[in-house]
């Protein structure tokens, strides 16, 4: 039986087996199956265990996310700033059509950047 | 201290706190990798990303899963974002296969030979072999894996029965050639 076993401790019951394929051939397949990726785990080297690892690697983690985050400001400032430019100068020269431009620019951006960030959420974190 | 109070503390950016939480579930973490993507050094990258991606959304995690599933939600998304970017790339084929070759030889080097299962199981699409180890090893119900993997249960049914199906004719062709 797998000791990493996620939820009732038997990896395996044999009234989730489809019924077309259940028999005892089909069930010492999946046995055998699971006995093979048990085995896996000892033909590697082990991973790390130590608590300064961990910790080394949430510190790394953490600076990488800041930057990441430093960057996802500039580039909305960035997008900003040039949507605020349009506008300027296209009040300065009093073009109509280029002030509705960057003043749609300007409200769909926030509606836009919500909804992919939720979008992203919802796909990747299942919970 | 239990886990969910270290999740707490995270949540509130302890970083001593997310630090256990990782120790206590990585070589899960790693070990479920390493069957999905069945190329040990991919597995260590895709956890360390993980690790990543949990730092950033751990503020989301709600417990309505074990933190070890959310773990394992987020390795498997990311492994399958990342085949999806490398899959029609010649190099990604021959890197799979000299995972494979190491893997074999890993197993020789311990006086074991290596399974034609687990052949049979690295040559199944990621399609079918995740919800397989998820399944029958991890022991996920249907309705899991579903909600895992953004799929509905039904699909998941069949990809498993499919996939059982295969292994067992992939089998069976290989004791009689």
């Amino acid at each position: 039986m797998s000791k990493d076993n996620a939820k009732s401790g038997t990896p395996h019951r044999s009234g989730d087996l489809p019924e077309a394929v259940a028999g005892v051939e089909e069930e010492q397949r999946i046995r055998q199956l699971q006995s093979d990726m048990e085995r896996m785990d000892s033909w590697l080297p082990p991973v790390p265990t130590e608590l300064s690892w961990f910790e080394a690697q949430v510190a790394e983690n953490g600076q990488r996310l800041r930057h990441k985050r430093r960057r996802e400001w500039l580039f909305f400032l960035l997008a900003a700033a040039v949507l605020l430019g349009g506008l300027a100068t296209a009040l300065a020269e009093d073009a109509r059509y280029l002030i509705w431009v960057q003043v749609a620019g300007l409200a769909l951006a926030p509606v836009l950047i919500y909804t992919e960030l939720r979008k992203r959420e919802g796909k990747r974190d299942g919970d | 201290m239990e886990e969910h109070e270290l999740i707490k503390a995270a949540q509130r950016g302890d970083s001593l706190s997310l630090s256990l939480l990782f120790r206590d579930h990585y070589a899960r973490l790693v070990s479920y990798l390493r069957k999905v993507t069945m190329h040990p050094q991919l597995a260590e990258d895709l956890a360390q990303e993980t690790m990543l991606k949990a730092m950033e959304k751990i503020g989301l995690y709600n417990g309505s899963s074990k933190f070890s599933s959310w773990l394992i939600t987020i390795g498997t998304r990311l492994y399958i974002d990342y085949l999806r970017r490398r899959k029609r790339e010649q190099a990604w084929q021959e890197e799979q296969q000299q995972a494979l070759r190491r893997l074999r030889w890993q197993a020789q080097a311990h006086g074991d030979e290596w399974p034609h299962l687990l052949d049979a199981l690295a040559q199944m699409p990621e399609g079918i072999r995740i919800p397989i180890v998820l399944k029958h090893y991890y022991g996920y119900t249907y309705e899991e894996i579903g909600r895992m993997l953004d799929i509905p249960a039904g699909t998941v049914k069949s990809r498993v029965s499919n996939g059982i199906l295969a292994l067992r004719k992939e089998l069976t062709d290989d004791e009689q050639g």
